[in-house]
């Protein structure tokens, strides 16, 4: 078990066409997690925000060296970030390539293992470890997002282990 | 730190490894719609269903209920601090046991 370094209420969130997966943390433990469509991004942030009002927004940050996301995500991305700053909330951007590089130097190349990996470290999260895409032309599970969400925060704050921390 | 959250019935469900409808089984309630709505906030649960929940979480009423207690815990000392001020002299057992009473509620 672990905690985010960070204490703050912190809200990763990664937009899909399913709706915005999203992880929650407070006081560096894992409260929340989910996917939230309420028809539009923004609506769906409201939706999310709701639920978890965080002081912090992890967000992917769409214009960083080596962002593969098409033009449409990307005004997704920027209304968010947006619908966030109107709340007064901080918006913390990571480079997705940068998070995708950290788990390589980990020995970890494929999305599968690192949603292990972040299940291992928050075992809430095992049961909801997204099954492997066996196939290159199958969809992939809507829970990877979840815990490319989680990925996200987890790049930009960091984890120390809970009994280190205790 | 302060809870953001007034409570964290979702949360501490999830580690029960409990579903929606389990809980509402457990907590005798007709349809598990009405757990959700307990989860997303949209209502709040009566006393009897608080308590069944630190039944079935095995987490005290105020570790479930985190932020509404700091909120509530905050109310009482301000009253408490007001209270303290306004009270005259402890010079009979029954005031100096008041006046401790009152000073454990601010610290």
């Amino acid at each position: 078990m672990k905690n985010l370094n960070d204490k703050r209420a912190i809200l990763g969130i990664d937009p899909t066409k399913r709706g915005l997966a999203f992880v929650y943390f407070e006081g560096g433990r894992l409260i929340d997690w989910g996917i939230r469509h309420a028809g539009g991004e923004t609506a769906d942030f409201d939706a999310v925000f709701r639920l978890c009002p965080a002081d912090v927004v992890v967000l992917e940050d769409p214009d960083a060296e080596g962002s593969e996301r098409r033009p449409s995500m990307r005004t997704v991305l920027s209304r968010l970030a947006r619908a966030a700053e109107r709340r007064g909330i901080v918006v913390v951007k990571v480079s997705r390539y940068a998070v995708r590089r950290g788990w390589i130097e980990r020995g970890i190349t494929r999305k599968h293992s690192a949603a292990k990996m972040i299940a291992e470290d928050f075992p809430a999260l095992e049961a909801f470890l997204p099954r492997p895409r066996i196939k290159a032309y199958m969809d992939e599970d809507a829970r990877v997002q979840i815990f490319d969400a989680a990925s996200l925060v987890l790049h930009a704050f960091g984890t120390t282990d809970d009994s280190l921390a205790a | 730190m302060p809870h953001k959250l007034i409570h964290y019935l979702r949360n501490a469900r999830r580690e029960t490894g409990f579903s929606q409808a389990d809980m509402a089984a457990l907590l005798g309630a007709p349809w598990k719609s009405k757990v959700s709505r307990y989860e997303r906030r949209v209502a709040l649960p009566p006393l009897q269903t608080a308590l069944a929940y630190q039944v079935v979480t095995d987490k005290p009423v105020a570790q479930l209920f985190a932020g509404m207690y700091d909120t509530v815990a905050e109310g009482v000392r301000g009253r408490a601090r007001d209270l303290l001020s306004r009270s005259g002299e402890a010079n009979t057992a029954l005031r100096a046991r008041r006046k401790r009473s009152l000073e454990r509620i601010l610290q």
